[in-house]
């Protein structure tokens, strides 16, 4: 049986913002990022940038449920893909995010399937879901992913780059 | 390079059975995936099932959102007060079409910690409906036991399929 699903790397990050795996080798089909994650506190986002690409290059589409509605929404020439908005997590809440990058070395502009889950914060409250669908439209093979909080990572956090290959 | 994804166990089911159990799960990995393709013995087209974890009978520690899709409106599926366990999918019963099974997986996170509430991600897919949901399970255990309990009373039927997965980082 090949192995078809490999870590590339894994970051547990604590007292920082920013996340780096760089020099990702081009010998796999995709890409798969995930991420559990645990904030100094409450009420910013996870973002996500290729390259060290932020000139605003990323378009996304989703579909959010906060636990009281759910809503679409769409970005357009965003400088970051946005991952998540992080407003529950407090120091024993995970948020867990996983990321799927398709055909990441190609020359083509790169799709992203991402989702999100937040648990309740407290026991009875609702959870918070987010599907979306992302590009990132550059032609040049993804070489670097950067995740990037409003706040800094805390002990708990471990964020894991996979490889998959097609066979 | 060492495996990272790993059959823990699996069922196909060769009679009809109401709650699948996955019980005594190694904590040696990172994370879990639950792969199911199922049908149910409910008297409608559809049929709801829920997943539980480490008991059948805990609190109303669970909170889910979902965004439903039916090919022609989105909808909501939520658990705005707590549930005493997760749901967010559906399956066949028996009056749907023969030889549909729907498909579903489950993503946990992190599900040997100890300090952090649990998190998972769901997709699930039957010919009307899709849904992609989220959820967390607001409690601090490790989690060692997984079940699905087939909903409405009812049983999966036979060749329905269970596999769970463990995924490790390193």
């Amino acid at each position: 049986m090949p192995v078809t699903y490999e870590p590339i790397a894994t970051s547990s990050p604590n007292g920082t913002t920013l996340v780096t795996f760089s020099s990702i080798p081009a010998t796999y089909t995709d890409l798969r990022l995930v991420a559990t994650v645990l904030g100094a506190s409450q009420g910013n986002d996870v973002f996500m940038y290729f390259n060290g690409d932020t000139v605003g290059t990323y378009d996304q589409n989703f579909l959010t449920n906060n636990g009281t509605s759910a809503y679409p929404g769409n970005y357009q020439n965003t400088q970051y893909y946005l991952s998540a908005p992080f407003n529950y997590t407090s120091t024993n809440q995970q948020m867990l995010i996983t990321t799927d990058i398709m055909a990441y070395a190609s020359a083509r502009h790169k799709t992203m399937l991402t989702q999100v889950s937040m648990p309740p914060y407290y026991s009875g409250a609702s959870a918070y879901f987010q599907t979306a669908v992302a590009i990132w439209k550059s032609t040049a093979a993804i070489t670097s992913l950067t995740v990037r909080c409003g706040v800094n990572f805390v002990t708990g956090t471990t964020l894991t780059l996979y490889g998959i290959k097609a066979a | 390079m060492p495996t990272t994804y790993d059959l823990i166990a699996s069922t196909t089911l060769t009679t009809t059975a109401t709650t699948i159990s996955f019980t005594s799960i190694p904590q040696t990995y990172t994370d879990l995936k639950l792969i199911c393709s199922t049908r149910s013995n409910f008297g409608s087209a559809l049929s709801r099932y829920r997943l539980y974890i480490n008991s059948t009978s805990g609190a109303a520690e669970y909170g889910y959102a979902a965004g439903v899709s039916n090919g022609s409106t989105v909808g909501v599926e939520l658990a705005s007060t707590g549930d005493s366990f997760y749901y967010a999918m559906e399956t066949y019963g028996s009056s749907a079409t023969a030889n549909r099974f729907d498909a579903i997986e489950f993503y946990i996170g992190d599900y040997t910690n100890t300090v952090g509430r649990k998190t998972l991600t769901s997709l699930n897919a039957t010919f009307n409906y899709a849904y992609s949901g989220a959820g967390g399970w607001a409690n601090t255990s490790a989690i060692t036991n997984l079940y699905v309990v087939c909903g409405n009373s009812a049983s999966f039927i036979a060749n329905s399929s269970f596999y769970l997965y463990g995924i490790k980082k390193n």
